[in-house]
This record gives C-alpha cells, structure tokens and sequence, in this order.
C-alpha cells in the first residue's frame, strides 16, 4: 500500500485527564477505503480516541497526521482539517435553532467551500437520497431520533469529507430506529466512504468493517480483520469482552 | 391591560388613604423647645450644620434630613417631623401656600450669603467681588432682592443691558433650584434672587450664564470639580466648606428660622384645582415631557450600550473558559464584572460624571449613556455566558467538527440559541435599568423622576406628580415587557 492512501496516522499519541492516562502510545493508521469498526468495554478511551482524530481531544504528546499534515501543529488551519474529516455524534448535536436544509447547508457556504446555490442542490439530492426531503424546512426538533442522525449523517456528507467519524451513532436510538442508521452507513460503506467506527453493534462491525480494533487499558489490545477478531480472540480481556456482549 | 388597572387603582388607593390626615400643632414655641424633637433640615445647608448640635443629646433630639426643603416641609406637614429649620426666605415662601404652618418670630440664626468659587479661580473670585461691589453701589442689588422679598411691585426685574456680546464665554452656575425665592422654577425656567444676582454679574463680566440645577450637596462638588465655575443657592460661609472652596464677599444676609405647625386646616383643593395647579398652570406639563424624553434617551441608548457591553465580554468570557485563551483579557473583563456589580449604580453615576469626565466639559444625558450603559453591560455580559455555557457542549463540538470558526460557531449556533433561552432574563434586566435611570437627578440631569419633582418643588403636592411619574414608567416598563414577550413568541416558532 503506498503513503499516499494514508488519510490518518497517529504516532506515538498519549492523552490523559490530569493524573488519569486515557490513551498511552497509539500508532495507527487510517487507509483510503478502510471501514474500521473500534469496539471496547466502556470507559476504555474508545471515544476519547475517535475525538483525536478531528483534535476534539488534544493529545498531550504524540502525533496525528491528516493527509500527511500534524493535526497538532500550531501552524496548521485547524478549521481547514476538519473540513476533510465528517463526524457523527451520539446525541446528533443538530442545530435546533436552524432548518433541516440549514443544517446541511450552513457549513459548506460558510466554510466558502460551495455556493449558496450548490449546497442547496446538494443538500435536496441528499435528502432525497435519505427520504427525508418532506422535512427540508422542518426544525430538528420535530425529528424522530433515527431521522435526526440520517440528517446528521448527510450533514457531514455535504461536506464532501475524505473520512467519516461516528462515535457511537446507534447509541442513542430507540431499538427500532437503529436499523434506519446502520442501513444509511453500510450504503456509504459500498460506496467506497472511508470510516472510522466506534460502536456496540457487534454484528454491524462483523459484517461492514475491515478492521476491527479492540481497545481497552490505554491502548490498541488487538486489531485485525473481523473473522480474527471473533473468531479468534487471543487476548482473555477479549474473550471475556466478546463473551459479555453477546452473551 | 386589566392588571395594570388593579395596580393603578390600589396605588391611587393607598394615596388617597395618605391624604386629609391631619398632623396636631407642633409643641414648639422658641428655640428652648426643640431639644427632644424631631428637626427637619436640607441636608448640606447651614440649618442642617447648626441643627446638628442638638443631634444625639440626651433629650433625643432627631434631624432628619432632606435633600430638598421643600421635602421637609411636607414632611412636616405630615407630622413625620415637629419643625423645619431653614432660611427666612424660603420658609416665607412655603408658609404663603400653606396655611396649617407658620413661622416663630424668634430666628434660629443670623448668616450672610456668598457666592462660592473653586480655590484654582482666584481671579474670577476678584472679578466676581469688584462686580458685586458695582451692584451694590448702583443700588441694582438692592432693587433685585426687593423685587423678591419685600413684594413692592414697582415693576422691577432686572434685564441684560443690551449690546453685550459674551466675549468672556459662559459663566456656569451650579444651583438647586428649589429654594424660593433665591432659586425657584417658573415658566419652566430658574428665576429668583440668585438667579437675576448671577446674571447681572455675569454681565459685568462680560459673559453669558447657564444655570444648572442639582442636588444641594452636589453644588460645592461640582464648582470644586470645574463642572460648574460657581455656586449660588443661598449659601452661607462655613469654615467646613471654606476647606474646599472660596468664597465670593457677602451679597445678602437671611436668617434661619423655624417652621412649625400651627394647628390650622389647610384648605383641601379639589382634585379638578389640584390637577390644573400640577400640570397646565405655567404648562408645568413641561418638565413631565421633557423628563419623560430625556428617560426615555438615556434608556434607549444606555440598552444598546449594554448589550454591546455585555455580548463583547460574554464572548471574551466563554472563548476563554472554552479555548484557554485570551488570559488578559478575561481578567480585565472579571475585574469589571467584580466592580460594576460591587458598586451601587448611583456612586458609579456620580463617579463618572465628577472624577471621570471632572474637567471634560460633556453633555450630562452622554454621561447618563455611559454610566447606565456599563452598569447594564456587566449584568448581559453574565446572563449571556450563562445562557452559552448551559448549552450543550456538542453544540459547539457539531459546529466545530464541520470546520466552522469559533467565530462562526458563537454567531450562527451559539449565540442565537443562548439569545432565545435568556430574553426573560434579558428583558429583566433592561426594566431595572429603566427604572435605575430615575437617579440621573443626582447629576443634575432633568429626567423623569426629577420633572415630577420639581412641580412637586412648586406645588407642595405630592399625589399628582409621584403618581403621573408612576404611571408613566409602569406604561413604559408594560410597552418593554409585551415588546420582549412578542420577540420571544416569534424565536419559538422552532420548537414543537
């Protein structure tokens, strides 16, 4: 695989809340292409991870490199980066204060990566590729959970991202809307859309991701393909982790 | 519309509950009887310097004391006090229109009246006596006190000589313009005694004078602070003020006398006379409309000149707390806050106009502006970070993630939604400070409140000028608060 399907590496990244280390030592890197599900008892640092990667969460030492530039580096338009990387919230984090088609359309105007006219188009086929054009001038709060993180979802789409984060986009569903979301995100999966993946949904990682990264105590435990990974645990921690979810 | 009904007719209730009592004689007849008893006086004047002997003695004498006589003598009149003492001219003044009060024959004291001047003018001290000189030998003085006090109605009132041009500029006098008939409003402007006095030495000197009325105890203030160049409101020499001020040689001897209560009916007016007296005799109405419009200004701009204030340092404020920058700022910003909030509005009122702008020679509603606009900034400035920080952090975090600036996040996600959540308390904010500009009085800027109270000053009346002053910031206050009601109807239209 050569350097420049590289989108994200971390080197050597350390974050910690005072005296509590979160995260020790992380390499990693993120392909081109690459579906990689993060799974982890909670508490593990799975989020505080995914948050790295867009500096939500600065690290304390270390590196992460987007497209080869230091995220961390002072130097570096830190709103310009994260125009390449979406992200998805467990809580949606929609702006209830603006329209559906506002949402969507706000930061790439703002950002001046499109026209007025082509966020709005983009932002129609969008919703309609989501069925949700009926609530264009809807308000967020007038949204079922489910219908929320698809417009959150096609919000960090429009901005036409080289990545997408999801931290935890299922989490906060009721049961019958998860099917909703995690049909929106195998599509995107086909598609080609390179993701990063934190979630409980074990089968979701089995069947879309091509990695799968088990976290736990500060660290990257194990990672490897799905079929590895559930089919062959090596670590206990793992085992017991695996034995507990799908118990 | 009906609430504010019910509130005016219990107010007009209790008033009139207040009115028709009437307080028995005062057991005062000398100077020996007033050990043990409660004295009025206008704080600051010399009534009030002597009467403060008596104060704390074992009899229990009490002074109690006004910023303006004619407050005292309507507390008297109410029986809240057994005497009033104060100048000879004045009291003669207050008795004519008050037949349930009288004057005793015996006088407290003997003064001589000058003009004062700040200590860093002795020139204008020296020009001021060589003028005072003039007038007296010309007999003009003489003629402008008679006018006045001794009622012969030859016809006299002293006119500008013509052909004078100011070439001096102007000679402000700082004056407190409820103390006839030294100083009086008529015709909605100050005449009396002083008034012709300072003008005719202005004259001499060769420049025009402006009048400017003000609390009684903020006259040696504002002469000591160059706000004003002098000061008449019959004042009498003491070795206290002569520590802070000049003052001018002699122009006229009172005396201070005792008012008390003689056991008479005032004849009640009916309220058809009352509200002519109050309002369209001499278009008294004036001083209401103009208060009314210079309230109405400084509420306004002072508004504007808060929010401005307040979203500058909410903003500073939460980047700091948000990002960890902006150290220096963010403490000069807490140290306002710790200061606009430690102090009361009126001192920081006071400060501004006398230290701040002492020697800037500056339009007092500019200095109302200000002092009321950087009060209220302080009060947004925590509302407003109240109301971003109590949003949800992923709001913030959404905006960021999409490559949104903290600029762009605080103005098109943040602030619009913490707009929204704290109008009520925002609306709140802006009827105190309505109501906290009733003390522009103290700076001696006519607003409202102080139109109310000078009819007040002339009439002796008190229902009708309190209630229309009332009324008219409750109607105020009622437009603001439906105003803020509408805005915050019309900013749900998002929510379910």
């Amino acid at each position: 695989m050569s350097d420049k399907d590289v989108i994200i590496k971390v080197d050597h990244m350390t974050k910690s809340y005072g005296d509590n280390i979160v995260l020790e030592d992380i390499n990693t890197v993120v392909n081109k292409g690459d579906i990689i599900a993060i799974i982890g008892p909670s508490g593990c640092g799975k989020s505080t991870f995914i948050r790295t990667l867009n500096l939500l969460e600065k690290p304390d030492s270390g590196s992460v490199l987007l497209d080869g530039q230091d995220l961390t580096d002072k130097k570096v338009d830190i709103n310009k980066m994260r125009q390449k990387v979406g992200m998805v919230f467990q809580h949606f984090n929609l702006f209830p204060n603006l329209t559906i088609k506002e949402n969507i359309t706000l930061a790439p105007v703002k950002t001046k990566l499109m026209s007025k006219q082509e966020a709005e188009k983009k932002a129609d086929e969008l919703l309609e590729r989501v069925g949700l054009s009926d609530k264009a001038d809807a308000y967020p709060d007038t949204l079922s959970g489910g219908q929320k993180q698809r417009i959150a979802i096609i919000r960090s789409l429009a901005m036409n991202p080289e990545v997408i984060l999801f931290d935890e986009p299922t989490s906060a569903l009721d049961p019958e809307m998860v099917g909703e979301v995690l049909e929106l995100m195998k599509e995107l999966a086909k598609e080609g859309m390179t993701m990063v993946v934190v979630t409980h949904e074990m089968g979701f990682a089995k069947e879309v991701a091509n990695r799968v990264m088990f976290l736990d105590e500060k660290g990257i435990k194990e990672e490897g393909a799905p079929e590895e990974i559930f089919g062959a645990p090596k670590s206990p921690r793992l085992q017991n982790f695996l034995k507990r979810v799908t118990a | 519309m009906k609430k504010a009904k019910i509130i005016l007719l219990a107010m007009c209730c209790l008033l009139l509950a207040g009115c028709g009592k009437q307080a028995a004689p005062s057991d005062i007849s000398s100077i020996d009887d007033l050990e043990g008893k409660r004295i009025g006086v206008q704080i600051g004047t010399t009534g009030d310097i002597y009467v403060s002997d008596y104060e704390g003695d074992d009899a229990g004498t009490v002074v109690e004391r006004y910023n303006k006589g004619n407050d005292a003598v309507s507390s008297l009149k109410n029986g809240k006090i057994d005497c009033v003492v104060i100048d000879e001219e004045p009291a003669k003044a207050f008795i004519k229109k008050n037949s349930d009060l009288s004057i005793l024959d015996e006088e407290f004291t003997i003064e001589d009246y000058a003009i004062c001047v700040s200590k860093d003018k002795p020139e204008l001290r020296d020009n001021i006596n060589q003028a005072l000189r003039e007038l007296k030998e010309d007999g003009t003085l003489q003629k402008i006190i008679d006018n006045y006090i001794n009622d012969n109605d030859e016809g006299f009132h002293y006119q500008s000589p013509d052909g004078l041009t100011y070439e001096n500029g102007t000679l402000v006098m700082a004056t407190n313009a409820a103390f006839p008939p030294y100083e009086y409003y008529k015709d909605n402007k100050i005449t009396g005694i002083d008034a012709d006095m300072a003008t005719a030495v202005a004259d001499k000197l060769n420049m025009k004078l402006e009048i400017q009325d003000m609390e009684f105890d903020s006259i040696i203030t504002a002469v000591q602070a160059g706000k004003a160049d002098i000061g008449v409101a019959g004042m009498t020499v003491t070795e206290d003020r002569l520590k802070n001020i000049d003052f001018t040689d002699t122009y006229t001897t009172a005396k201070q006398v005792i008012i008390v209560r003689n056991g008479n009916h005032n004849p009640l007016l009916s309220i058809k006379d009352s509200f002519y007296q109050n309002f369209v005799e001499e278009n008294r109405y004036e001083y209401i409309v103009k208060g009314l419009r210079n309230t109405l200004v400084i509420s306004v701009f002072a508004v504007l000149l808060g929010l401005v204030i307040g979203f500058l340092i909410a903003l500073v404020r939460t980047t700091h707390d948000k990002m960890g920058s902006l150290k220096i700022l963010n403490w000069l910003c807490k140290v306002y806050l710790t200061i606009i909030r430690g102090t009361p509005t009126m001192i920081q009122l006071l400060i501004i106009y006398y230290v701040v702008f002492a020697s800037a020679n500056v339009s007092k509603i500019f200095v109302a502006v200000l002092a009321f606009g950087i009060n209220s900034g302080a009060y947004v400035a925590e509302i407003l970070r109240g109301g971003i920080m109590a949003l949800d952090i992923g709001q913030f975090e959404g905006a960021r993630s999409l490559g949104l600036t903290h600029g762009q996040t605080m103005r098109y996600i943040i602030l619009p939604q913490a707009i929204k959540n704290t109008l009520p308390a925002l609306g709140n904010e802006f009827i105190v400070l309505i109501k906290e500009t009733a003390i522009s009085g103290y700076i001696g800027l006519q607003d409202l409140t102080m139109g109310g109270n000078i009819i007040r000053g002339i009439t002796y009346e008190a229902f009708f000028p309190l209630i229309t002053v009332a009324c008219i910031y409750l109607v105020i206050v009622m437009i603001l608060s439906a105003g803020v009601s509408k805005l915050e109807r019309s900013l749900k239209k998002n929510e379910r």
